[in-house]
């Protein structure tokens, strides 16, 4: 009963989107150049996002389950909050630091001419705010299940903590890192509130998909609908091909 | 040392400027103390044995540098572990050399295969890992693979393989790096009975080939007499004793050792199955030859030559009147003594061979055992453990 309660929450509000698709027009809608643009822009910075997370996120996983060092409870708190954190706060805090008034912003403007609020590269930054998270903690979790064992085994066998790294503890941990980008990359392809926040909201330059629903539900409902579709759609594939290797597949 | 499977034999003479492994260690864990003095020579196996949680492991990772020694509190003295001179850990002297520079090759107790590359991979790791070329480390690696007979399986993943192929993997990936020291954890504890001791004579093989130090961790007395040249005893974190396996065997220092030591020792001559006993030298502590030898059944048909048998006291059973099963090894024997031991009692025979046999106080008292009662003594063929020597 409560299950099914559960369920319907869940199901009604997307059968309600189902069903009012504008069937016929759907095609015109996806593809206006509003639609195809803020598509590009969510495709590029999400993606650009996952790749940010893996290359920074990793080395971090490994400080948090590899390392002793001092205070890493509290960075462990840190690099998850903004799992829990309200993203529009988070798109204020990025706006206080890399803002051109912001505590970085002002000198990263001066000494490379880069300003990130407003641009794409706000809305990447943005988009690595709330990914990053999800990568560290499903990574973490992977290397702490390999566990220690085989990476001392290769040391007896010469190799040296970079080459261990390399070839034992990173092949041990692929499919985590790769559920972990997966899922940071989910979480970047729909974040909306830090990317308005920091990015702003403009057509061909910073708006992404979830912006565009946003705006087009008072002016262009059938688009709204449309790219809520292809978002629905998107997610739902996402699920299927996780389903496997990270929701049943934890025990790697 | 050569990384070849098969270099010169008889190079096995000490030579007294290489000291070989000389630890002298304290490590602290917790609760658990383990101090520890010991040295093994170039060219010989010491076999650390021991009850569970005595420390034996903790001193294997303590000799190849993922356990570090603690700064000596216990032994009132500095504390290091040497090879051939060179200091590889003193905390005193702040002196700390990572296992990746130790050249100290390791067969885990859970052998730590690396699941996701190949059994050609695997053993190629160490010669690639310092910067061998690939094909020079596989070629050596593949001849590491013959040697442990496992050729043609170089392409498998270690999840495709049984627990006694795993091992051999394990031995040849340890041995492919071309270690200065070997250690080897409970190399035959996990595998079973036949497979042991085809395994044994595999490790012996490879262990006597190996100019280096060779340190070996069991519980079993079996393989610390089969195997080892020295057996240090460790019991609760201390070592108890320390000497050849006959001189263990002769004076045991504490009741471990002395039923660790309770194992027979028989020497002879192999054919088909049969070993022709010539010498015994266990339990009654006096080597003797018989004008008419006990000649015993085994399971192992290949072996020939001399060898020497292992027989558990516990698997000799005593009776009256000749055994009808079909136990082929059975003889008439004459109790020399009856020594109680603990719940057991230990009755030592002379007769074609002297053996020691471990029965209960009641079969003592069924049979009124005492010295000069002749008794039939059998032992099942699948009991004995032959080696050859």
């Amino acid at each position: 009963m409560f299950a099914a309660l559960g369920a319907a929450i869940i199901a009604i509000p997307l059968l309600a989107l189902l069903v009012r698709v504008p069937w016929s027009g759907l095609v015109d809608a996806a593809t206006s150049d509003v639609v195809r643009d803020a598509l590009l822009i969510s495709l590029v910075t999400s993606l650009a996002a996952a790749v940010v997370s893996i290359v920074l996120g990793v080395p971090l996983a490994w400080v948090l389950a590899r390392t002793d060092a001092p205070g890493r409870g509290v960075l462990r708190a840190l690099v998850t909050l903004p799992m829990i954190l309200p993203p529009v706060v988070g798109g204020a805090a990025l706006l206080f630091a890399f803002g051109r008034r912001g505590v970085l912003g002002e000198w990263l403007e001066q000494s490379t001419g880069l300003v990130l609020p407003f641009s794409i590269w706000g809305v990447i930054l943005a988009n690595t705010f709330v990914a990053l998270p999800f990568l560290v903690i499903t990574v973490e979790g992977g290397l702490v299940a390999a566990g220690t064992r085989r990476e001392e085994a290769a040391a007896t066998l010469g190799a040296t903590p970079w080459h261990v790294f390399r070839r034992v503890t990173l092949p041990s941990v692929a499919p985590a890192i790769r559920a972990g980008a997966i899922l940071a990359w989910a979480r970047a392809f729909g974040e909306f509130g830090a990317t308005i926040t920091f990015a702003g909201n403009l057509p061909g330059r910073t708006q992404t998909l979830p912006l565009a629903v946003f705006v087009s539900l008072d002016a262009d409902r059938d688009a709204a609908i449309a790219i809520s579709l292809i978002m629905v759609v998107v997610s739902f594939v996402i699920l299927l091909t996780l389903r496997d290797r990270w929701w049943s597949g934890s025990a790697r | 040392m050569s990384g070849d499977p098969s270099p010169p034999g008889g190079a096995t003479s000490g030579d007294p400027a290489a000291d070989g492994l000389v630890v002298d260690a304290e490590i602290r864990r917790g609760d658990a103390v383990v101090v520890a003095a010991f040295s093994v020579a170039p060219g010989t196996t010491t076999a650390l044995v021991g009850p569970n949680g005595a420390g034996k492991t903790t001193l294997i990772e303590a000799v190849a540098g993922l356990v570090p020694l603690s700064r000596p509190e216990v032994s009132g003295r500095s504390t290091s572990v040497r090879i051939d001179g060179r200091i590889l850990d003193d905390p005193v002297r702040d002196v700390f050399v990572p296992p990746e520079q130790r050249s100290v090759g390791v067969v885990f107790q859970d052998l730590r295969l690396f699941d996701h590359l190949d059994v050609l991979s695997n053993v190629a790791f160490g010669r690639r890992a310092r910067g061998e070329a690939r094909s020079d480390a596989e070629s050596i690696a593949r001849r590491w693979i013959g040697a442990v007979g496992l050729g043609g399986a170089e392409s498998s993943r270690p999840a495709e393989l049984s627990g006694g192929q795993a091992q051999r993997v394990a031995l040849a990936r340890a041995l492919a790096a071309d270690p200065d020291v070997l250690l080897f954890d409970e190399p035959l504890s996990s595998l079973d009975v036949r497979t042991r001791a085809e395994m044994r004579r595999l490790v012996r093989t490879h262990l006597d080939a190996l100019n280096g130090p060779r340190l070996l961790v069991t519980h079993d007395p079996a393989d610390a007499f089969a195997l080892a040249d020295q057996v240090v005893v460790l019991e609760g974190g201390r070592v108890t004793q320390t000497g050849t396996p006959a001189e263990i065997q002769r004076r045991p220092a504490t009741s471990y050792v002395a039923a660790l030591g309770g194992v027979n020792l028989v020497w002879g001559d192999a054919s088909d199955g049969r070993v022709v006993v010539s010498v015994d030298g266990s339990a009654s502590g006096a080597e003797q030859v018989h004008e008419r030898p006990l000649e015993l059944t085994v399971l192992d048909h290949e072996v020939a030559g001399p060898v020497r048998c292992t027989i558990p006291p516990s698997a000799i059973a005593l009776s009256p009147s000749r055994p009808r099963g079909s136990q082929r090894n059975v003889w008439v024997a004459t109790v020399r003594s009856v020594e109680p031991m603990g719940d057991r009692v230990r009755i030592v025979l002379d007769g074609p061979v002297g053996l020691a046999a471990d029965v209960t106080p009641g079969a003592v008292a069924a049979l009124s055992l005492g010295p000069g009662v002749e008794v039939w003594a059998a032992v099942k063929a699948t009991e004995i453990d032959v080696q050859p020597v």
